[in-house]
């Protein structure tokens, strides 16, 4: 302006604010997610106990069974909040890792020993073909267990009963390859390509019949990822499906990572 | 409260559940069936849209989040209908779904929960439609 009044010229200024709205719609599509997952176990546990309490499940056993569904529902109330902690942790780059050297056969010793009553109470055979003087990984164990236990248990939950699970480790130039192959129904194309996504469950049947938080396998590739590795999905409707970790044997420090 | 409808066997009213959780249909069924409705479920939108023409339900008990169709897509599909058209849907959702809910309530009668629901809000909720809906017959 000058002294007179008079304007001289005009400022422009332009934000582009799409990337913002794409980050906000982004997230709360997320917490739209969030409160499904968490409502969904939560309406079953309220609308359960309030038939036991009003005495409308006659018969100990559909009482047990009752009861059994409730602590199925607590459980995954509990994995799925666990997991939305991890996963956000992770996000925040907040998640502090406890690096160690572990033997790979230990690690799928841990999580088979944890799957165990599962496959046995499903018929299931889980067979492990190791090759000798495997290399230690440089790896957070507990962080890594989380990742290999969340890829064994879905192949435990979805091979229908009397199936068999391989857990087959090899050695690859600088890495190894963890691969679980199941003899579950397989996964199509169209929902193997979203596999990792964040809370995408299939449509499938088989898939709807089993309670999931729909976190585990993007939670496991994240972790895998911290590491240096990958996780890979191959599958064949009809002919089950195979998961690979892949764990590097010569780890970058992991705080570089971070950076 | 007596939550118990005295509907007799052959004027048993019909309710379609229409939820991908087996957990929440089989203990809504349950509640229902012990009232003296006749019950029929469908585990997603589209198979419930199915149910839904073929039997013609007094009341339709709804889920949102389905696979294959929700349950918003589904009323949109009833509404166009209107000879199949429920008495009453009542749809289990969330506060964050408001102009969703204004849509289906103006093309339907329904009433919206918040998960967790109440098995005996859901059963009092049908039972007082039906008892409005006999009173009106009565006055006719």
């Amino acid at each position: 302006m000058t002294e007179e009044g008079k304007s001289l010229g005009a400022l422009l200024v332009v934000k582009d604010i799409s990337r913002q709205e794409t980050a906000e719609s982004t997230q709360s599509e997320f917490l739209s997610h969030v409160a499904h997952e968490i409502r969904s176990p939560l309406n079953t546990i309220k609308s359960y106990t309030e038939l036991l309490m009003d005495g409308d499940v006659n018969g100990q056993v559909t009482q047990r069974e009752f009861y059994n569904v409730i602590t199925l529902e607590t459980e995954r109330l509990a994995k799925l909040v666990e997991n939305l902690l991890n996963i956000s942790k992770i996000e925040m780059g907040g998640l502090s890792i406890r690096k160690g050297m572990v033997r790979p056969l230990k690690l799928i010793d841990n999580c088979i020993a944890a799957v165990t009553s599962q496959a046995v109470q499903k018929d299931i055979e889980i067979k492990k073909i190791l090759p000798d003087n495997l290399p230690s990984l440089d790896i957070d164990k507990d962080l890594i267990e989380v990742a290999f236990l969340n890829v064994i248990g879905n192949a435990v939950k979805y091979t229908p009963e009397g199936g068999k699970i391989t857990i087959h480790v090899d050695e690859e130039q600088d890495n190894i390859l963890f691969h679980t192959k199941d003899t579950g129904p397989g996964i199509n194309e169209e929902d193997l390509s979203h596999v990792f996504d964040k809370f995408y469950r299939s449509s499938e049947a088989h898939i709807q019949e089993q309670k999931g938080t729909g976190l585990g396998l993007s939670l496991s590739k994240e972790i895998v990822h911290l590491h240096g590795g990958d996780l890979r999905a191959e599958s064949t409707v009809g002919a089950g499906s195979c998961f690979t970790i892949v764990m590097p044997t010569q780890t970058e420090d992991l705080q570089r990572i971070f950076k | 409260m007596n939550s118990t409808c005295s509907h007799t066997v052959n004027q048993r009213k019909k309710v379609v559940l229409v939820d991908d959780d087996a957990f929440m249909i089989r203990v809504i069924k349950m509640k229902l069936e012990k009232a003296g409705y006749e019950v029929f479920s469908a585990n997603n939108g589209l198979e419930g849209l199915e149910k839904i023409k073929e039997h013609k339900p007094n009341v339709v008990v709804a889920d949102v989040c389905m696979p294959k169709m929700t349950g918003w897509e589904m009323c949109r599909e009833v509404a166009a209908c209107p000879d199949v058209a429920p008495d009453l849907i009542i749809i289990a959702t969330s506060r964050i779904e408001r102009e969703e809910r204004e849509k289906i309530n103006q093309v339907l009668n329904a009433r919206f929960m918040e998960k967790p629901v109440s098995l005996k809000i859901i059963l009092n909720t049908i039972n007082q439609q039906f008892k409005q809906a006999d009173g009106r017959k009565d006055e006719a």
